[in-house]
């Protein structure tokens, strides 16, 4: 009898993400005491829109044109140009390879910031 | 380039979860790496806070003389990037399968994802839905209501820059509403089902119980997800059995 149930994939709302999930993410943010069920729903469809927005637009950027894979480094670097995902700049930091960065602190010694 | 050398800097280490190895950030530090410790180093990134993330190459990483100031662009300070950091530890995410089936959604059929780009854009789901929840949640309360409802998270949409998101939600929404008039009295679309499907491997069960619909037919202008009986203008159409 789970036919109609909204935590299920691609169901009669059109929504395949877990909403008690989204829920619970929702809930961990401080002084959130009760969400109604509109904006449940509206914040995982949006959810939805923004997995499929920033996985296409970090694949058009990125070297997917070429090998056809989506891959970490294009995320990092759609999210440094684009203005509207810049909240996720520490979690999607550049990569450097370790060998560049020691040559780089060789190059430019480390100044000691104030204590 | 040279600035990433300077400003505010993290230490993580790789821990294994049960689904893959993830990064957990350690502790701020203002200063260079010692040179001492050993570091692997992974990431740099060159926004405003300069960001570097380590790994530590063993277990029990040595705690080093890198005191945490309470520097001016630190995120130990009371902002967000505290906040951020609580909220990191608890590690709730969306499953990946679901996140992943999306992304294949969004982009070309032919193209394909690299394991570590799933995991992170995992990681950026939960931050999008914090970061609208929580600027949803202040308008909310500056209004002194205690519920958010579905105008705050588009509102919130909007001056976050996911105002191409308003419109087609909106529209959504609509549908939606329409067609749970027509499912009036249809019993089926209980939002306590498929709970145990999503709680296997979460702890997280604290919140849930309250605020759950019973099935025992009852029509009631029940807010759902909430521990307080309210009626909110605009949702009385929606009702479950």
């Amino acid at each position: 009898m789970s036919g109609d149930n909204v935590n299920h994939a691609s169901n009669s709302k059109g929504i395949s993400l877990p909403m008690t999930r989204v829920k619970m993410i929702m809930k961990s943010s401080p002084d959130v005491s009760s969400i109604n069920q509109e904006a449940l729903l509206i914040t995982t469809k949006a959810t939805e829109l923004f997995v499929q927005y920033l996985a296409l637009s970090s694949f058009n950027n990125g070297s997917g044109k070429d090998n056809k894979t989506l891959l970490y480094s294009d995320l990092a670097n759609t999210v440094e140009g684009t203005e509207t995902f810049q909240f996720l700049t520490d979690i999607l930091p550049k990569k450097i390879f370790a060998r560049d960065y020691l040559k780089l602190i060789e190059e430019n010694p480390i100044e000691e910031a104030d204590n | 380039m040279v600035t990433a050398l300077h400003g505010t800097w993290y230490k993580y280490y790789w821990a294994q979860t049960t689904n893959s190895t993830r990064r957990k950030k350690v502790e701020t530090i203002h200063h260079a790496m010692q040179p001492q410790v050993h570091y692997h180093i992974l990431y740099i990134s060159m926004q405003h806070y300069q960001y570097l993330m380590l790994t530590i190459n063993y277990p029990c990483f040595p705690h080093n003389a890198c005191d945490v100031d309470d520097g001016e662009e630190s995120l130990n300070d009371h902002d967000d990037g505290g906040m951020k950091e609580n909220f990191r530890e608890q590690d709730i995410y969306l499953p990946i399968a679901n996140v992943a089936r999306i992304m294949k959604n969004g982009i070309p059929q032919t193209g394909k994802i690299a394991k570590d780009a799933k995991e992170c854009v995992q990681e950026c789901v939960s931050e999008f839905i914090s970061f609208i929840t929580s600027e949803a949640s202040e308008r909310c309360h500056q209004e002194k209501r205690k519920t958010i409802n579905g105008e705050d998270i588009l509102f919130a949409m909007s001056t976050l820059g996911f105002d191409m998101y308003v419109e087609p939600l909106k529209l959504y929404l609509q549908k939606f509403r329409e067609a749970m008039k027509g499912e009036k009295g249809i019993p089926g679309v209980s939002v306590g089902e498929g709970l145990g499907e999503e709680l296997t491997d979460d702890s997280f069960t604290n919140q849930l119980p309250a605020g759950i619909i019973t099935a025992d037919g009852q029509q009631q202008n029940v807010m759902v997800y909430t521990t307080s009986y309210q009626q909110i203008p605009g949702v009385q159409q929606i009702q479950f059995s």
